[in-house]
């Protein structure tokens, strides 16, 4: 399982294997070893290299989670490429907004203003930490809007383009 | 205070924490309580807590915590004898007072009369005059106009504070640098006066720049014995209302100290005052102090004293008020440690303090030595828009002032609450100001703070980085949000949790 977590301007990658009774963690491509116990219901405790972090976390809002621990905060983004995939075959009915999944920078567009695209078809390439995206379109349709041009920075949750 | 309860039940006109702090006081005295509750706090931990709980009416205050009616009438329902307002709502309000007396009611609190005579900034300056006890420059009576106001400022020099007559919480109040900016600032402050008060009346007295907030806290009975229980100094403060307070106060001599404690007996005194209420002064550099105002009431941050003196002063109100006398003297105070508080609220720090509302999703309280809270939420509760944004009060005691402080970092450091912005990680950050450590603290220090960026040093390291990344994953695998309310046990949730990952 293969996160994309962003805290603040950091996007992290961070890959999660079950091994046996315990989980192995890679991340950035780096293994992390850590022992992970899920103490209580919004309570995940950590040990990394033998430092003790005791998370409690709860929902932010519906795209962030909020997490504590030793007297810091902070709120994470965390974007599941396989969930984004399966919504990507979700039959959707009207028009459809796509919204940044992180903030980046627009590589190219793939596709015109006023296109024909089917659904899973690649509309613009974004590019955020050396890692380039195909933003692909929730549905199949027509090209409505497009908010953003080659080049442009966008910040997460940015408004790109509207399939209708 | 082994003697039979002095009351058999006691209505508690108010919500939130201090409802909470007051219905635990009736339990330690073996009171019965009933809460009262607006449709919005149906849900709320007072009701939860009271032994008995009546509908007041809507969720704007207007119709039921500020209704008279509709209060009395709770307490004919109820049989209560006696009502306590707390603080805010109707506990300064002398015609509540009156019309509790009227009904049969034991008001917990002062008379009607030293309320009036106390109550308005006004009256009480004229009564501070007349006692001798030292005041700003500025007028004791209401300004009338904005020429008078103009006439007034020119003589005592600016700046002026612009203050409402009947005001408090920094509401109908403005610094005035100039006699340009007297103008709008008279416009302004009157109309925010009669929009929070009902009433726009204004007066100016000399600003004190970067002065200190500090204030004694007085006790008396019905039978004319009346002691000051230590200072409060309370100028860690965010839109002129206080979110630190402690006792005793940093950098105040014996000789100043004792000098203000006897202005406030005297104040006190001359409104023949019962019961606990709190003196306010200004005390500039020179440590010179000057009168401010009076609270005829328990004040937010009384636990600060609580913890200082030993003496639960909710319960000594509610003998006071049923006639009791004083179980000690002056001369039996006697001070112990260190005492501060932190005002934990629903508001952003980075948006100016704006409240901010929002479900307790996560709620971790601290513990351990030195510690009290005074909390009105538990975790899975939404904070309602319609009143304060104070959630709980957290306070720490200690030896001295550096044990005190290094208690409440643990606290603040072991504090988990999500869900809702709050100003936990601001105390963090003052806890960790060297001039706050210090105890150099004025009613700046806030701006001060805010105007830097945080310490380096108040960042979380890499190492906690990488395992709040860890978490946020484990937390999104574990399918967002807990249910805090849910039955089900620890280990079900850890299967679920393990299940979800492994899809």
């Amino acid at each position: 399982m293969i996160y994309e977590i962003q805290i603040g301007e950091a996007v992290r990658k961070l890959e999660l294997t079950r091994d046996g009774d315990a989980w192995s963690v890679a991340l950035d491509g780096q293994p992390l070893p850590a022992d992970i116990a899920l103490v209580a219901p919004g309570t995940i405790s950590l040990l990394l290299a033998g430092r003790s972090f005791t998370f409690a976390y709860a929902s932010a809002d519906p795209s962030s989670v909020w997490l504590a621990a030793a007297g810091h905060e902070t709120r994470a983004e965390v974007r599941d490429p396989r969930r984004r995939l399966a919504q990507r075959h979700f039959h959707l009915t009207g028009r459809a907004r796509l919204n940044a999944p992180m903030a980046g920078k627009v590589v190219r567009l793939l596709a015109e203003l006023g296109a024909t695209v089917e659904a899973g078809q690649g509309l613009l390439v974004l590019e955020a930490m050396k890692m380039q995206n195909e933003v692909r379109s929730p549905k199949s349709g027509t090209l409505v809007s497009l908010a953003v041009a080659a080049g442009a920075a966008v910040a997460t949750g940015q408004l790109l383009a509207e399939v209708e | 205070m082994p003697s039979r309860p002095p009351f058999r039940k006691i209505l508690i006109a108010n919500r939130g924490e201090i409802a909470v702090r007051l219905l635990r006081a009736c339990r330690d005295l073996e009171i019965a309580s009933v809460a009262v509750y607006s449709d919005a706090d149906r849900a709320a931990l007072h009701v939860q807590l009271a032994d008995e709980a009546l509908r007041l009416g809507p969720a704007p205050a207007a119709e039921s915590y500020l209704d008279i009616a509709r209060v009395l009438d709770a307490a004919r329902r109820s049989g209560a004898q006696a009502i306590h307002p707390g603080y805010g709502f109707l506990a300064e309000n002398a015609a509540f007072a009156a019309a509790c007396r009227d009904a049969g009611l034991v008001f917990i609190g002062p008379s009607p009369e030293s309320m009036a005579a106390l109550g308005s900034k006004t009256a009480a300056r004229r009564l501070a005059q007349a006692h001798h006890i030292p005041i700003l420059e500025g007028t004791v009576d209401a300004v009338s106009s904005l020429a008078q106001a103009q006439a007034i400022a020119q003589r005592i020099g600016f700046p002026v504070m612009l203050k409402a007559a009947a005001g408090g919480g920094g509401k109908g109040m403005r610094l005035v640098a100039s006699a340009a900016d007297l103008p709008s600032a008279f416009a302004l402050a009157g109309a925010e006066a009669a929009a929070a008060f009902g009433d726009p009346s204004v007066f100016l007295e000399r600003a004190v720049l970067q002065p200190r907030h500090i204030e004694i806290q007085i006790l008396g009975d019905r039978h004319g014995s009346l002691v000051w229980l230590g200072e409060r100094e309370c100028s860690v403060q965010r839109r002129h209302q206080k979110i630190i307070e402690e006792s005793p106060a940093p950098r105040l001599s014996p000789a100043t100290r004792a000098a203000m404690g006897a202005a406030a007996c005297a104040a006190a005194r001359a409104a023949g005052y019962y019961s606990a209420g709190t003196v306010e002064f200004l005390v500039d550099a020179d440590e010179r102090f000057f009168f401010l105002e009076v609270n005829t009431r328990l004040q937010v941050e009384h636990p600060v004293t609580e913890l200082v003196t030993g003496l639960d002063l909710v319960q000594l109100q509610i003998r006071i008020a049923a006639g009791e006398p004083l179980p000690f003297a002056q001369a039996d105070i006697v001070p112990r440690g260190h005492a501060i508080e932190c005002r934990i609220c629903a508001e952003d720090p980075e948006q100016d303090f704006m409240p901010s509302p929002g479900t307790v999703a996560r709620l971790v309280p601290p513990a351990g030595p030195g510690l009290r809270e005074d909390s009105g939420i538990y975790q899975g509760w939404t904070v309602p828009l319609e009143y304060d944004p104070l959630l709980s009060k957290l306070i720490a005691w200690g030896e001295d002032r550096p044990q005190a402080l290094a208690r409440m970092r643990r606290a603040l450091r072991e504090y988990q609450l999500g869900g809702l912005r709050h100003n936990l990680g601001f105390f963090r950050r003052i806890f960790a100001d060297p001039d706050f450590c210090a105890g150099r603290t004025d009613t700046g220090t806030v701006a001060r703070l805010l105007a830097q960026p945080p310490p380096p040093s108040l960042a979380p390291d890499p190492a906690w980085q990488d395992a709040a990344a860890l978490a946020a994953a484990l937390a999104t695998a574990a399918a967002l949000p807990p249910q805090p309310a849910a039955a089900s046990t620890p280990s079900h949730w850890q299967r679920a949790a393990r299940t979800e990952a492994l899809r």
